[in-house]
């Protein structure tokens, strides 16, 4: 216990060095921070262009479904701010640099995952931190301990859950040369589903996404009951404890495939 | 200095296969490539086994691809073998990661352990608390390592801009910061400049005299074995062809010494009636080979002679190749009734 919590540290004063080596590129981080953050208003706009045409989207208003989008964007930049690193893992797989990592008597993974920290998404939390602020007041949902709970849980397992999918395209690297597209697919593309109502979307894709990776799922359902919508799916009631026991179960699936992928590069090298 | 006591390092019958996709060549070769599931098997290492006790300085030498990198990442429990056992500090590598990693120093020539986007000083200071290195201990360290690699003038540099000397230098003072009693070095003075090399040859025999530090590097390069290690282990195509002592093995098959010199004058210098073991050869108006062989001449004793010819301006001592030595390792053993494994 002692020690993960000493690993932990380790990783966040490796995290901090390297935003500090970082800020002293002003200038390339401010624009990204500004081109990250235009490009979040834009997708605002565009739900709220879509809504100039159409009155609901399955029965969801503009401040419902941005509200919606607030809280995955929230968690989705989280994560990717977390786990950032990890994007660089193939590249070391293939080059052999990936040895450096394992003669340190420190959890690889965590290595792994502060191999390269960005804080540009800062800008684009704190924007979708804001519009969910600006959300709530307009749907004012009643706030109770349960919805508090709701919420938190929907931030946890949300950021839970896209920490490990972004882990999937580095653990898919230990056996392919390049890591699939379809990784990119499932994580950017997810991200983009969570930020609207899942039934209107095909069966075999909700199916997909509910039960195989649950994230429309873990952040759809706590929304949909805080905004007191109906619920076509039925899934309402169980919901609050399905979320975080499917993302629980999917965090260690991963967990399991990641040690048999360096497992595997014990045993080919690079 | 060698102490008793179990042998730090101990390595029985390791071998390591490696699958490669057989190529296909010729018409289609490419895609024939692709849709085959034929693969060679390479033995990168085959049946290798030693034993080094703690404080020795051991070389592990052999030509490119001979499998001296494999060995060392399944010492370091990067790799795990196909077939055969190894203890390191009493841990199996592999098996016990974190463990080895803990108490010994990893250098690799080709890559830094450092971290590229951050100054040599903060990541010698990140070790410090990855290895949870006594404050005490840790200002000892980094002091003799700032003495004798001269680190201050770039200890402020982010290690991407270092130069491969620097970096080189960077990753030994890193290596050596939490007192490990087993450092691993594969090919430390590569691609280094002669001073760069005799810089970090001095700080090795520094470390392992007042530290007893054991140590295993290999190397291609000679002169890092005459430097520095009292043992040599030499392997070829994944076996060991010699294990035995450094001083030995370069007086049988270390090859001629050879000698160029410039002299101050140009001159005529007879190539008749030269000593025992000595031929000689023109290469300009000013310069000149010679070549001593090792059963009558030492490199000392050479340049003793040769100044007694001509008034030398310049002199350069090259050692005998290792390509060279190793071919007649090899023939010998071969010729030999005994079959080293």
């Amino acid at each position: 216990m002692r020690e993960w919590r000493e690993e932990l540290g380790l990783a966040w004063r490796i995290a901090r060095m390297r935003v500090s080596a970082q800020m002293q590129f002003q200038g390339s981080f401010l624009l990204q921070l500004i081109g990250n953050c235009i490009l979040t208003i834009m997708e605002v706009v565009a739900i709220v262009i879509f809504f100039q045409r159409f009155p609901s989207l399955g029965g969801w208003t503009l401040n419902e479904i941005l509200l919606l989008y607030a809280m995955s964007a929230i968690t989705f930049e989280i994560a990717d701010t977390i786990q950032n690193g990890l994007d660089l893992v193939p590249g070391r797989v293939r080059s052999g640099d990936f040895d450096t990592l394992m003669t340190r008597p420190v959890s690889i993974y965590l290595q792994a995952m502060v191999l390269d920290v960005s804080i540009r998404h800062v800008g684009k939390t704190l924007l979708a931190i804001g519009l969910f602020a600006w959300a709530w007041t307009r749907t004012d949902p009643s706030l109770t301990i349960a919805t508090l709970l709701l919420l938190l849980s929907a931030l946890l397992c949300g950021i839970a859950l896209f920490v490990a999918i972004f882990t999937l395209g580095a653990i898919v690297s230990f056996w392919t040369v390049g890591s699939i597209e379809i990784v990119n697919a499932v994580s950017y593309g997810g991200s983009d589903l969570a930020q609207y109502p899942i039934h209107i979307y095909r069966q075999w894709f909700r199916t997909v996404f509910i039960w195989l990776i649950p994230v429309g799922f873990v952040i759809y359902y706590p929304m949909l009951i805080i905004l007191d919508k109906p619920d076509p799916l039925g899934f309402a009631p169980a919901a609050p404890f399905l979320g975080p026991l499917l993302t629980f179960a999917f965090v260690i699936v991963i967990g399991w495939l990641w040690r048999r992928g360096v497992n595997h590069y014990h045993s080919t090298g690079s | 200095m060698t102490t008793q006591g179990p042998p730090i390092v101990n390595v029985d019958d390791l071998t390591r296969t490696f699958q490669r996709r057989k190529l296909h060549r010729g018409k289609l070769g490419t895609l024939r490539t692709l849709a085959s599931r034929q693969s060679d098997t390479i033995e990168a290492v085959s049946g290798v086994s030693f034993a080094i006790n703690a404080g020795e300085m051991v070389g592990y030498i052999g030509q490119n691809g001979a499998g001296k990198s494999t060995t060392i990442k399944m010492l370091c429990g990067i790799l795990v073998p196909s077939e055969g056992y190894a203890s390191v500090l009493g841990v199996t590598p592999w098996e016990q990661r974190k463990q080895l990693a803990r108490r010994i120093g990893v250098v690799f020539g080709q890559r830094t352990q450092l971290w590229w986007d951050l100054p040599l000083r903060d990541s010698l200071d990140l070790l410090r608390h990855m290895y949870r290195v006594p404050p005490d201990r840790f200002a000892a360290n980094l002091s003799t390592a700032r003495e004798v690699l001269d680190l201050d003038p770039f200890l402020a540099t982010p290690v991407r801009q270092l130069s491969l000397g620097q970096r080189m230098r960077g990753d030994l003072a890193a290596a050596i910061l939490h007192d490990p009693d087993l450092l691993v070095l594969d090919e430390p003075t590569i691609g280094l400049d002669l001073l760069a090399k005799d810089r970090i040859r001095d700080f090795l025999r520094t470390m392992n005299r007042t530290r007893g530090t054991t140590m295993l590097l290999t190397t291609h390069d000679l002169g890092d074995i005459e430097e520095l290690c009292e043992r040599v282990i030499v392997i070829d195509a994944g076996r060991v062809r010699f294990d035995g002592n450094a001083t030995a093995l370069r007086e049988q098959f270390g090859g001629d010494i050879q000698v160029e010199i410039d002299v101050a004058q140009e001159r005529e210098i007879a190539l008749i009636d030269l000593p025992t073991g000595v031929s000689g050869q023109q290469v300009s108006a000013s310069a000149w080979t010679f070549r001593f062989d090792r059963d009558h001449w030492t490199s000392g004793s050479a340049v003793r002679w040769l100044t007694t010819i001509a008034d030398l301006r310049d002199v350069s001592i090259n050692g005998g190749s290792l390509e060279q030595m190793i071919r007649d390792l090899y023939l010998s053993d071969r010729r030999s009734t005994h079959n080293v494994k």
